[in-house]
């Protein structure tokens, strides 16, 4: 049973203490899982991480339920779940009734209008980061093109990654054809 | 059933949200403030701002503040937040289940690499439809935009960056 506690505690701990979302989030729960804890390697850990990677859903949340499940099964996933998200769930109803209280505030209403420009430039600051450390190729740049006027002419955001999905099993048997000519 | 409507509107968003927490933001935009109508674009871009200042991932976060305001109780933000992670739960209970065959597999190496830009372009369009809507009525719009653009550049904590934003704000509005 201690383990399952421990598990609790850190995951708990990483989730009340980690401001700046998935990537900050993920480093902690290296240092905490690989290098304090030693419940993984850092093989296992990367491993992890590009599962938790490749599927939707929160990518933190993601790779802590399988730390969870490697550490203890099913049990662990369950226990992993409700300490990282117990304290956004808290902490937000919190803050939300807070605002129900003052959002009508004018003062409270001049900061928000403030912070919309700010959160623009927090959406789009890491797409700049990636895009110039990565780099794109050309049909990216139209694919990203293509999507962003799209979705801004109210075309659905999930048809346009169901039509991703399936053009990327396209793709595989497409290939998988041609091989077999 | 407006519990159902919120875990159903999430559960979309988790099962479909690739790339993590700011490629998921076009998804509940598309559900919160277009589809079910629960919030205007200023109201969902209070949101964020709110969801950023918390500890936490901001989906997370997005989905129990959400959730709180629609119904107005607890269990509204429950039924989100559960409709956001049930997916997630699903489905890696699956990968850590069929392990082996995910490592290198060919199907999910492809649609990733397809999925990839489509997320790009997904935050792209929701940066863009948060500009549209009251981030930029008049020059101080642009000119915090600047500023917090400048400073993240500069790897100043988001925090600061939101902080400075909410001061300027404050005085000159």
């Amino acid at each position: 049973m201690k383990s399952l506690f421990d598990l609790f505690i850190s995951f708990f701990k990483i989730a009340l203490f980690t401001y700046g979302g998935g990537y900050v989030i993920v480093m902690m729960i290296e240092r905490e899982v690989c290098k304090k804890r030693g419940w993984l390697n850092k093989s296992q850990f990367l491993d992890d991480l590009a599962i938790s990677q490749s599927a939707p859903g929160p990518i933190s949340i993601n790779l802590s339920l399988l730390i969870g499940y490697r550490v203890k099964g099913v049990m662990g996933v369950l226990t992993v779940f409700v300490a990282a998200a117990l304290p956004s769930f808290v902490i937000l109803i919190i803050f939300a009734i807070f605002f129900r209280q003052f959002g009508e505030n004018t003062h409270i209403e001049k900061v928000f209008q403030g912070l919309r420009p700010a959160v623009v430039a927090l959406v789009i600051f890491p797409l700049l980061v990636f895009i110039k450390s990565k780099g794109l190729k050309v049909w990216e740049y139209i694919t990203v093109a293509l999507v962003t006027i799209l979705v801004t002419l109210g075309v659905p955001a999930i048809l346009l990654i169901g039509v991703g999905v399936v053009w990327g099993v396209g793709l595989v048997k497409f290939k998988n054809s041609k091989r077999s000519r | 059933m407006i519990y159902l409507e919120l875990f159903f509107a999430f559960f979309k968003v988790g099962s479909f949200g690739f790339g993590g927490g700011h490629g998921m933001l076009s998804l509940i935009q598309n559900e919160v403030v277009i589809n079910y109508q629960w919030l205007s674009t200023a109201e969902f871009s209070n949101v964020i701002a709110i969801s950023q200042i918390a500890p936490g991932p901001l989906s997370l976060n997005c989905a129990t503040y959400i959730g709180y305001n629609v119904v107005g109780n607890a269990l509204g933000a429950f039924a989100a937040l559960m409709g956001l992670c049930t997916p997630s739960i699903v489905l890696m209970l699956l990968a850590a289940h069929f392990y082996k065959m995910l490592k290198g597999n060919r199907y999910l190496i492809h649609i990733l690499r397809v999925v990839r830009p489509i997320v790009i372009g997904l935050i792209f369009a929701a940066a863009v439809m948060l500009a549209r809507d009251g981030a930029f009525d008049d020059y101080i719009g642009y000119i915090i935009f600047a500023i917090s653009l400048g400073m993240l550049c500069l790897k100043a904590n988001p925090i600061l960056a939101m902080l400075v934003s909410g001061a300027i704000g404050y005085f000159c509005y």
